[in-house]
């Protein structure tokens, strides 16, 4: 399972069925807000339209 | 007298060195710290980690309040260079109320703001109970977006992990790194104090000097009024000969006294700000509102561990083949479920720590 040791670090799962936060290339925010949006569930989608301030993406250059 | 009621972070003591960027290591625990400020009204800021310089104060403000130009605040508002005069008057303006406060002779007085105004107040009334008001005048106030700030911290924050690292806590705590975002500096305070005891006619100012207070009971012409509070201020400030401000008396009887102070330049009341929880390894998680937290009103940090972007041709593969038919997204989740049950889909493809998972999803589920 080579991909289990990897993403030990990543076991601090967000709360409540949430994915976890990314830090994204400033030129990559839309498209991954597209992404929590199509593929990380209800419970993405739900934080979303709840609090646009603490959602998942932070941009960074 | 809270200034937090004025939304407000207090600052203890008044400092001209507090600027919007400034990175604080904040170690209370959050249960602690909502006591400490209940308790005191204030938090102290301890350690400043960094100072970070954000730009755009030129765009931020339209060029507007003298910033067309500028690169540096809040430093060529308070000396243009040129003349050496400084063009505060520029700066964005702010209001606050009057606070109201009451205190028994002996007691602690809990307001939260070192001015020397109050205490002197309280001292030339005399009584034993008083009751007061203080408000702080000529105020200004500036400051960045939450945005902007956030972002120069991550980055700050990637060069210097390994600070970070040293910083995230060992017992199970949460460290916290508090940003400032805006500040609030006033220029002056008047306070007034009511004696709601008797008078006893006797007076100190500061640590033990004495005042001579003239006899306000005879001051019963307007000449020998004004001359009253020439002395008074006279005598307050040679008392006074801390540097911080100037104080005289603008109003006096045997049971109230009203004084101004003033500061040689405007200094940092309160500010805004927001929090960064230091987790375990040294990374960065959610961004807080300060207030909100120390009120009791922000939701625990989420205690989520950020993931790195780094797609890569497997991406674009992966994304492109769950657009295709939303079943696809159903076939991924159960071979997440199987796989990887920790792992949300939407960080799978793109997060470089779900690298190999990604690549594993490709080759089972897309190009088996």
């Amino acid at each position: 399972m080579a991909g289990k040791s990897k993403t030990k670090k990543a076991a601090a799962k967000a709360p409540d069925g949430l994915p976890q936060p990314e830090i994204v290339p400033r030129d990559k925010v839309g498209e991954k807000v597209q992404d929590f949006i199509d593929f990380g569930g209800a419970k993405a989608v739900e934080a979303r339209e709840q609090d646009a301030k603490n959602w998942l993406v932070t941009a960074i250059n | 007298m809270t200034i937090r009621g004025s939304q407000v972070m207090p600052v203890y003591p008044l400092t001209e060195d507090v600027l919007p960027g400034d990175v604080f290591l904040v170690t209370t625990p959050i249960q602690q710290q909502q006591q400490e400020f209940k308790r005191r009204g204030f938090l102290p800021l301890p350690q400043l980690v960094a100072r970070l310089h954000p730009s755009g104060v030129e765009d931020f403000y339209l060029s507007s309040h003298g910033t067309r130009g500028m690169t540096n605040p809040p430093y060529f508002w308070r000396f243009d260079g040129a003349s050496g005069t400084n063009m505060l008057s520029q700066m964005p303006r702010a209001a606050f109320p009057s606070y109201q406060f009451s205190t028994r002779t002996g007691a602690g007085l809990n307001i939260a703001v070192p001015i020397n105004a109050i205490p002197v107040a309280i001292n030339l009334v005399g009584g034993k109970r008083v009751e007061g008001s203080v408000l702080l005048s000529d105020a200004y106030t500036y400051g960045f977006d939450q945005a902007n700030l956030q972002d120069i911290l991550l980055e700050w924050a990637a060069k210097n992990s390994d600070l970070l690292e040293s910083l995230a806590p060992l017992d199970g705590g949460t460290n916290y790194l508090r940003m400032i975002s805006r500040v609030y500096l006033v220029g002056g305070v008047s306070v007034q104090v009511n004696s709601a005891g008797s008078f006893s006619g006797s007076a100190s100012g500061g640590a033990d000097k004495p005042v001579n207070l003239p006899n306000l009971e005879g001051t019963n012409t307007v000449e020998h009024y004004t001359s009253a509070l020439a002395s008074l201020s006279s005598a307050l400030s040679t008392a006074l000969s801390a540097p911080g401000g100037t104080i005289k008396v603008s109003s006096a009887s045997t049971r109230s006294v009203s004084l101004n102070e003033t500061f040689p330049r405007p200094l940092v009341v309160g500010y805004l700000g927001f929090d960064l929880p230091v987790l375990p390894g040294g990374e960065i998680g959610f961004p807080q509102d300060t207030l909100m937290r120390v009120k009791g009103g922000a939701a625990h940090p989420i205690q989520a561990i950020p993931l790195k972007h780094s797609a890569d041709a497997n991406s674009t593969v992966l994304r492109a083949w769950l657009k295709e038919d939303a079943a696809n997204i159903a076939k991924a989740n159960e071979w997440l479920a199987r796989n990887n049950p920790t792992a949300n889909l939407a960080n799978v493809i793109t997060a470089g720590e779900f690298r190999d998972l990604r690549k594993q999803m490709v080759e089972q589920l897309v190009k088996p």
